[in-house]
């Protein structure tokens, strides 16, 4: 079996992230900040050492301005939510995913306004559009660090020296770059990064992380236990408390724990490496066969290991059909959650297939894909 | 002994990592007493009485809110 879908989730786990959670579930599993048991305080350390992992990967300073949440989409709702006031505008890219997409359509019953900043037909999202879309009220701008439909990578950087200088609030979701790229939170001026744990970041399903600048500006939009001040009717005014209410997922914690330690152990920058590398094979190989067309970016300048392609002769969902069944080759065929991504960049009549790049396929894998493709498309 | 009362059990790993990682001094992590309880459900740091300058020291570099430090047996509050 071939797993070509990373960008949905990552398939092998390091054996350390599998340990963990077996060894968490067999011996600690108990609450934590709930009680003050040596349980429930081993539990706590658990979670507080993978804000400390996080914390150290993407340049914050304190491990207190990170909040565990189910998943991107949770964090990405708790900022568009939270943040967002009736009368404001926001601004986000074409390439955005449904988890950005939809709750900004959801808020327009609120008087809550956006604008649409619109990419290239590469996916490239650059300072001027946003520039074009944003108004006197803008308060937010969301951009996604790297697509999930065709892996092209946006210079947050530059947005974020932008935003600072107009003194608007800047959400990253780097639900794929996460892991792949390195991030600084300062250096990009990053107020709101959205992150899930079980893509790049080689944790379970069910983690997400939030790092939040100033708690100050965001309102919560989900209130409950904290295990902290119980008798007051509100949520605590501090970091993370004020947005986990709630048992946290302490086991999934507990694996991203050591897939974030796995990746400072053999190197963000080995890893990005690795995938450039099969990615640029990836992409020079398809490029020879006929009728096979490629989105984004050809080369691997501002792309990560996502590639979509779709066929002159053949449609996408049968292709990823047959790579399942008779090469089992796993990818995803569609519009991969972002339909108006795909309108950007050109495939939006039936979508794309999608190889996605991970940190444990081999050159072997893509040589296989490539083969199985060329064998199966008109 | 003396107890230092925190916000949160997430400030509390805090003070306590600081304190070990600088000082390799251990400190217990509780549950807040009840009569130095303010609002319920609250994470304390208990440690030597020789600590307390340290433990003073990382509230401010760490800049945690404290709701004060007191002495683990008489619950009196140090200035």
């Amino acid at each position: 079996m071939i797993y070509l879908d990373n960008s949905a989730t990552t398939h092998k786990k390091p054996e350390s992230v599998i340990y963990a959670m077996t060894n968490y579930m067999r011996n600690e599993c108990a609450n934590p900040g709930r009680g003050g048991h040596r349980l429930s305080l081993k539990s706590a350390e658990t979670v507080y050492m993978c804000r400390c992992e996080i914390a150290k990967m993407f340049g914050i300073e304190n491990a207190e301005n990170i909040v565990f949440t189910l998943n991107a989409t949770d964090s990405l709702n708790m900022v568009i939510k939270g943040f967002l006031k009736e009368g404001d505008h926001a601004v986000f890219s074409s390439m955005e995913h449904n988890s950005v997409v939809r709750p900004f359509y959801a808020l327009k019953n609120k008087n809550i306004d956006f604008s649409i900043a619109y990419a290239d037909k590469f996916g490239y999202v650059n300072c001027e559009a946003i520039l074009k879309e944003i108004k006197p009220n803008t308060r937010l701008v969301c951009i996604t660090h790297a697509s999930n439909v065709c892996g092209t990578v946006n210079d947050i950087y530059e947005i974020g020296k932008m935003l600072k200088e107009k003194n608007i609030k800047f959400l990253v979701d780097a639900s794929q770059s996460g892991g792949i790229i390195d991030i600084d939170v300062e250096k990009c001026n990053i107020d709101f990064l959205a992150l899930t744990g079980h893509k790049a970041l080689m944790g379970p399903q069910g983690v997400g992380v939030l790092y939040v600048k100033d708690a100050n500006f965001l309102e919560t939009i989900k209130e409950g236990g904290t295990g902290s001040m119980s008798s007051i009717t509100s949520m605590p005014d501090y970091m993370p408390d004020k947005f986990e209410s709630g048992t946290l997922n302490t086991v999934g914690i507990a694996g991203l724990l050591e897939g974030v330690k796995f990746i400072r152990k053999v190197g963000l920058d080995t890893i990005n490496m690795h995938e450039t590398n099969l990615t640029r094979m990836l992409l020079d190989d398809l490029s020879v066969i006929k009728n096979v067309r490629i989105f984004g970016y050809l080369t691997t300048v501002r792309r990560i290991g996502v590639v979509s392609i779709n066929f002159l002769n053949n449609d996408v969902l049968s292709v990823a059909d047959i790579l399942d069944k008779d090469y089992g080759i796993c990818v995803r065929a569609g519009y991969h959650c972002a339909y108006m991504a795909h309108k950007t960049i050109g495939s939006e009549k039936e979508g794309t297939l999608r190889l996605s790049i991970g940190a444990f396929n081999t050159k072997n894998d893509i040589k296989t894909a490539v083969y199985a493709i060329n064998k199966i498309i008109k | 002994m003396i107890i230092a009362v925190l916000s949160s059990i997430t400030t509390a790993n805090r003070v306590k990592q600081y304190l070990k990682m600088n000082y390799n001094k251990d400190v217990q992590i509780m549950q807040t007493p009840k009569q130095l309880e303010v609002s319920g459900c609250g994470f304390a740091i208990k440690t030597e009485k020789e600590n307390i300058n340290l433990v003073y020291e990382a509230v401010k570099v760490l800049k945690v809110h404290t709701k004060g430090v007191f002495d683990a047996t008489t619950f009196k509050k140090y200035d």
